[in-house]
């Protein structure tokens, strides 16, 4: 597996985004990975850091002189101005009916009405959970863990 | 004469050596109630193929009280539980701020009360204990077992205790402390594993390390109540309930989990019921899925899964799947 992945998702866990699933598989990457280890001390350094700065806000005159610069640069030749634009509409509808078809054929329980998980990776999260609440009554740290790893 | 004389001493050889892991269980229990100590432990949480880590530093005073740094993973880094007037709390001290905790066991000492009490009455057995050397002190090791592993399949009236399957214990000989434990809920699945690898006898323990410092606000723990009347609260959607449940069953807790950046959360109403636990879970999404329910056994577990509405429902547990299939038919409306 690429480190470059998991470069990413140092910052995806500290910012809470990543899944349960994700969360273990760069944990255990990490106690492999010598390198990917102390990239990980430095995201971890530098998210406190950045954390740690004073937030202030910006002079209003400042504000408004990064407006006006913004509101004078030239604007870009919009892409399919008028007639062109409308006419667009209907192949979009085309091209995304047959998407949503194929969809369909390769999901025929209807997978894609708006879950975010497959049933199967969500059956398994939750007998994951299960089998942690029968762990957690016997440790106070795994208690402590497993009851706040979905908050952080 | 002789024979009663070789009878008798066999049958005291043979009852001190059933003796023997009850006085060790003992002793480690007198040993963590009272000593003081401190040193680094490593505690690995083991489902399935994916294990999580964690290390930390520790100071206890006995049963009195107890201080937990976290060291790894680095997320968690610098996160602190204290133990103290009965009453768990996780500090965060960059937040200045701490959560208070329900009420947890405190290491090993409630498993060790446990162990003492089934081994007596012969719902635990003990192999013949063994001897080992960690941080280059004399252990001993125990192997206990439930003489029984499996919750009943086909009496969910039977009683059988809320215990490991199997636990392994390395005893230091001349402490009587724990300096590793091994616990397998059931066989071949999710384990906890504890290991002291540095270890401090009678430190200077003093009373700031169990001590909130100054400043620090104290909140409740989001996310778990004793009720479901009180989860209600804090959940988008009504709270559903079985109308059936096994003779004897109790709900010991409801978890209100939130995924970050989801708003709809996922309920679980945990239950212990005839020697197991089960926990039902429930989340409403989006939409209007059409997957038939089924069935799904992870080894020694039950499972059963399905729809209704825009209601998603899971029961997963060690109850007989006849059982959570009735659980699951009562939810319906």
């Amino acid at each position: 597996m690429s480190c470059t992945r998991y470069d990413r998702w140092m910052w995806d866990d500290l910012e809470g985004r990543l899944s349960a699933a994700q969360r273990q598989e760069l944990a255990a990457h990490l106690q492999v990975c010598p390198r990917c280890q102390r990239q990980r001390d430095a995201v971890l350094a530098t998210y406190r850091a950045l954390h740690a700065l004073p937030r202030r806000r910006a002079p209003q005159h400042v504000v408004q002189q990064v407006r006006t610069r913004l509101q004078e640069q030239p604007r870009p030749k919009a892409f399919l101005a008028g007639w062109k634009r409308v006419a667009l509409v209907p192949v979009l509808g085309l091209v995304a009916a047959v998407v949503w078809w194929g969809w369909l054929s390769m999901n025929p329980d209807g997978e894609g009405s708006g879950f975010a998980l497959k049933p199967s990776q969500s059956d398994e999260n939750w007998v994951e959970i299960h089998e942690q609440l029968e762990i957690a009554d016997w440790s106070p740290t795994a208690n402590y863990f497993i009851k706040t790893g979905y908050t952080r | 004469m002789r024979v009663l004389v070789l009878c008798g001493v066999f049958l005291w050889a043979f009852g001190g050596a059933q003796e023997r892991p009850i006085q060790w269980l003992q002793r480690a229990q007198q040993a963590e109630s009272s000593l003081a100590v401190a040193g680094v432990r490593i505690t690995e949480i083991r489902l399935g193929r994916s294990t999580q880590r964690i290390e930390e530093r520790f100071w206890r005073q006995g049963m009195r009280a107890e201080r937990i740094e976290i060291l790894a993973p680095p997320a968690r880094r610098g996160e602190v539980l204290i133990f103290r007037g009965e009453r768990w709390v996780a500090l965060h001290p960059e937040r200045k701020e701490a959560s208070e905790l329900p009420p947890m066991p405190l290491q090993v000492v409630q498993l060790l009360q446990k162990a003492v009490e089934l081994l007596r009455s012969g719902v635990l057995l003990s192999d013949p204990p063994t001897e080992a050397t960690l941080l280059g002190r004399d252990c001993v090791v125990l192997r206990l077992r439930l003489a029984s592993p499996y919750p009943p399949r086909s009496h969910p009236d039977e009683k059988r205790p809320l215990f490991p399957a199997s636990v392994s214990l390395w005893i230091d000989k001349e402490t009587g402390l724990v300096l590793k434990s091994d616990l397998v809920m059931r066989p071949n699945t999710p384990a906890l594993y504890t290991e002291i690898t540095r270890l401090e006898l009678n430190p200077r323990l003093t009373p700031d390390l169990f001590t909130l410092p100054a400043g620090v606000v104290v909140r409740p723990l989001s996310g778990e109540y004793k009720t479901v009347e009180e989860a209600q609260r804090t959940v988008p959607f009504p709270i559903r309930t079985p109308s059936y449940l096994p003779q004897g069953t109790t709900l010991e807790r409801v978890l209100v989990r939130r995924r970050p950046h989801e708003d709809i959360p996922i309920v679980i109403l945990h239950y212990q019921a005839s020697g197991t636990r089960f926990s039902v879970f429930q989340s409403q999404r989006k939409g209007n899925a059409k997957f038939p329910p089924h069935d799904r056994r992870p080894g020694r577990l039950n499972a059963y899964f399905w729809y209704d509405g825009d209601y998603r429902f899971g029961i997963v547990g060690g109850l007989p799947q006849s059982e959570i299939e009735r659980i699951a038919k009562s939810m319906s409306r």
